[in-house]
């Protein structure tokens, strides 16, 4: 298990450093200069060069790369272009946002999901699955974007109940920061748990074929208590792989509803410094996002250990079983 | 399951029916966040919009009618020669941090904003001044080199705005002005609030809070006008939408004139672009109507030249070269392109451009130019287009106002090269009697217009919605940005 563990560090480690050469050269190479967008169309050109040299845009490119992954392993992720202000203070702002929108989209996934999972799986082939399974289909092709525009047409501007967007911030009370966050939570949430609800049926189908549920039936259990008490525990691996794979999505690819709603989140940090060739900002977000999904991934991993004691074994003696 | 999802819907409906929070004080709506709050650093025009002559002040101000007006000068006196300026300057006037400003400040502001290693993006418009000298504390002589006819109008610009030597560095993130409003907050993506200034010297603000909230989205800004979270946008993002508010009484609807000249840009250093010929065909292959129902729903005003029709300067010379495809096809027959020829067309991001960039290819396909469209982000744009040259056409709003010298300038992407414009700027930079100034004004617009160095298409209005309730908005927009000093939410 520690062999294990450490070897999983090393990976998490390498992909890191892979990603950070990757995404800063990539970046660097974007033809355009941060300088001359600054300045606008009647740019003074002795300006735009005191600017440039200000903004260390005049040193070679494996300089730069060094400053800044030396930097980075002191945590500081530099100063943005365009808001004079540390690149990490802006990172950490937006996740305030992203994070909580990204988990409270999963909750809603995994609670809507789970039900209708169980519920599909255990009328089987009946009407009522049909029925279920072909409104998911649906779900599964909504575009989020579209979804929330509805839910703006009719919560916001037609019944008045939510805002039509924006983020007040945690301070302004609990309660008021997750109003906000809820018609996104659910735009982002209904596709994925469509999605989740679909490959959480199948799974749990398949686990309904094994002896031990057979076993469990023959208790006197009913099919809904099977399926719940057997049957979800050892349909998880697939799941459990789904979810992780939702919540890197919602971490990163939530942009489109952040500019939907506007609110300020790690999507439209990126967006907009991609456009404004804000480099320091870009290469800032993209690494944490990179390490946001690796990490992420290895926690679905630890969980797969958790799940299912069978993985725990060391291999060897999974083989001579 | 049913319990389950019961639970859910109970949840949803107690977050629906929790107390709203309703705005207090003005919320209003921008499209595009700024990098910055300093005017005096970086062009984005967002940035002039939140803190111009709310947050800071400058020796001058500019007015909805484009005129001159005293602000922290409250007076000044201007040499005979045109070369020398004293302004006589408000007592009592304190920077948001406490403060004094007094005549230091000015020759600091200026100084700073014409040196060496200044990073102002209109530093063109200080290189003039030689000298900047105390009389006294509320009154300072500035000199110089060579008469400036619109000093007085440039005083007035965002650019040149009044700091404070100690706060000076730091105004892209804290900014310290003297203006009605000092910055409350900057929720980065989402917000910056104004809140009105209790010592501030003049006529205190009416609002007690301005708020800005930056959507980027024109759908979600209709969304968020009619959902009542924003109260007005001074430059709405939807055109297409702007029936729908026209219609409801909740809201004014006003369309005024912005300084936004935009035009069909044309690399006349470049063959074939750099016969006169070519570019009088291009002139009579557009259509400019068809434009304005195309791309801008209707709304915008045709120009034939690069001035603004809201100027009293302004002389239409739309009617030079009117839609013509057969005199087009002549012209470049003439030149020796009976077949036409192919040419790219580089795009810009904002919809005015993408959109007529369609109807432009489709009209100068119809003589027989063959147009490639190619779309690039604006990063993209100002180094190719812009700084590089690479271009054939382009489309693009000059958002700066009276900028028509940018067609004396060298090295200029337009790459127009004559000196009789030159020539004529020049003079018109040593008058300063307003008629004459005018004068020359029209004579140039005629000059680019006959020379065809551009394709002239349309001014873009300032589209403002806003709330009825809300009272003091301007219409026009002779400047970016606009006091806010005066606006407030009626009950």
């Amino acid at each position: 298990m520690i062999v294990w563990f450490l070897r999983r560090m090393f990976a998490l480690l390498a992909t890191m450093l892979a990603a950070s050469l990757f995404i800063f050269f990539m970046i660097e190479v974007l033809p355009g200069d941060p300088a001359h967008f600054m300045m606008g169309l009647n740019a003074d050109p002795a300006g735009l060069d005191a600017l440039r040299e200000q903004m260390g845009l005049n040193a070679t490119l494996p300089e730069r790369y060094m400053r800044w992954v030396l930097a980075l392993l002191r945590g500081d992720f530099g100063i943005s272009y365009t808001y004079h202000v540390p690149v990490r203070d802006l990172i950490v702002e937006r996740l305030a946002v992203s994070l909580p929108l990204a988990v409270y989209a999963l909750a809603i996934s995994i609670l809507l999901a789970f039900p209708i999972a169980v519920f599909t799986a255990s009328k089987a082939g009946k009407f009522a699955d049909t029925l279920i399974m072909g409104g998911t289909q649906i779900g599964v092709a909504i575009p989020n974007f579209w979804l929330a525009m509805l839910l703006v047409l009719l919560f916001s501007t037609q019944l008045h109940w939510f805002s039509a967007g924006g983020f007040p911030g945690w301070q302004a009370g609990l309660l008021v920061a997750f109003k906000a966050l809820t018609l996104p939570a659910i735009a982002l949430g209904v596709p994925q748990a469509a999605i989740l609800a679909r490959v959480m049926r199948t799974s749990l189908i398949e686990t309904m074929g094994e002896d031990y549920m057979r076993t469990a039936r023959a208790k006197g259990l009913g099919q809904l208590q099977v399926i719940w008490r057997h049957g979800v525990r050892n349909a998880m691996i697939p799941v459990l792989t789904v979810i992780g794979m939702q919540l890197s999505f919602l971490l990163a690819g939530s942009i489109i509803i952040e500019n939907v709603f506007f609110l300020p989140g790690l999507g439209r940090l990126v967006f907009q410094a991609v456009a404004q060739r804000d480099l320091v900002v870009v290469e800032g977000v993209v690494l944490v996002l990179v390490l946001a999904v690796v990490l992420v991934t290895f926690m679905v991993d630890i969980t797969y250990h958790l799940v299912d004691p069978r993985l725990r074994r060391p291999a060897t003696m999974r083989r001579t079983k | 399951m049913l319990k389950n999802g019961m639970v859910i819907a109970f949840l949803f409906l107690l977050l629906a029916c929790s107390p709203a929070t309703p705005p207090s004080g003005v919320v209003l709506g921008m499209q595009l966040e700024p990098p910055g709050l300093d005017p005096t650093r970086g062009a984005a025009g967002a940035i002039d919009d939140i803190v111009y002559a709310n947050v800071f002040e400058g020796l001058t101000q500019i007015a909805e009618d484009g005129s001159v007006k005293p602000a922290l000068a409250k007076s000044w006196t201007v040499s005979p020669d045109g070369r020398e300026y004293i302004f006589h300057l408000q007592k009592d006037v304190r920077f948001h941090d406490g403060s004094v400003f007094d005549a230091n400040d000015v020759r600091f502001s200026l100084n700073r904003a014409r040196a060496p290693d200044s990073v102002n993006a209109q530093r063109g418009l200080f290189a003039p001044i030689m000298d900047v000298e105390i009389l006294d504390p509320l009154s300072v002589r500035v000199t110089l080199n060579k008469p400036v006819g619109d000093f007085l109008f440039n005083m007035g610009l965002g650019d040149a705005v009044m700091v404070d030597a100690a706060s000076a560095n730091g105004n892209v993130a804290h900014p310290v002005g003297t203006g009605p409003f000092r910055l409350e907050r900057w929720q980065k993506g989402y917000a910056i609030t104004l809140r009105r200034n209790e010592g501030y010297w003049g006529k205190k603000a009416l609002s007690e809070t301005i708020k800005f909230v930056f959507i980027a989205d024109p759908a979600a800004a209709s969304a968020a006008l009619l959902a009542g979270d924003v109260h007005g946008f001074a430059g709405f993002p939807a055109p297409e939408n702007l029936p729908v508010f026209e219609k409801n009484p909740r809201f004014d609807v006003l369309i005024g004139a912005s300084e936004g000249e935009t035009i069909l840009a044309i690399n006349n250093g470049r063959k074939p672009f750099d016969d006169v010929r070519v570019r009088r065909a291009i002139a009579y292959a557009i259509n400019r109507q068809e434009l304005i129902d195309g791309a801008l729903f209707g709304r915008g005003i045709p120009i034939g030249s690069h001035f603004s029709p809201g100027h009293r300067a302004y002389v239409d010379m739309t009617g030079i070269y009117p839609y013509n495809p057969q005199k087009a096809h002549e012209l470049l027959t003439k030149a020796g392109y009976p077949d036409g020829f192919s040419a790219t067309l580089k795009l810009p991001p904002p919809s005015y451009a993408r959109r007529s960039g369609e109807i432009v290819a489709a009209q100068l396909n119809q003589v027989g130019i063959r147009v490639k469209i190619e779309n690039i982000e604006w990063a993209g744009w100002l180094d190719q287009v812009f700084a590089n040259k690479d271009y054939d056409l382009s489309i693009v709003a000059h958002t700066e106002p009276m900028d028509i010298g940018i067609y004396a300038r060298d090295d200029y992407y337009f790459q127009y090269h004559s000196q009789a414009f030159k020539a004529l700027m020049e003079q018109l930079t040593l008058a300063s009697d307003p008629d004459e100034r005018d004068a020359l004004y029209r004579k140039a617009q005629r000059m680019i217009a006959n020379d065809s160095v551009n394709g002239f298409l349309f001014q873009l209005v300032k589209m403002g919605v806003w709330d009825h309730r809300l009272k003091g908005m301007w219409k026009n927009a002779p400047i970016q940005g606009a006091p806010l000093r005066g606006i407030y939410l009626e009950n």
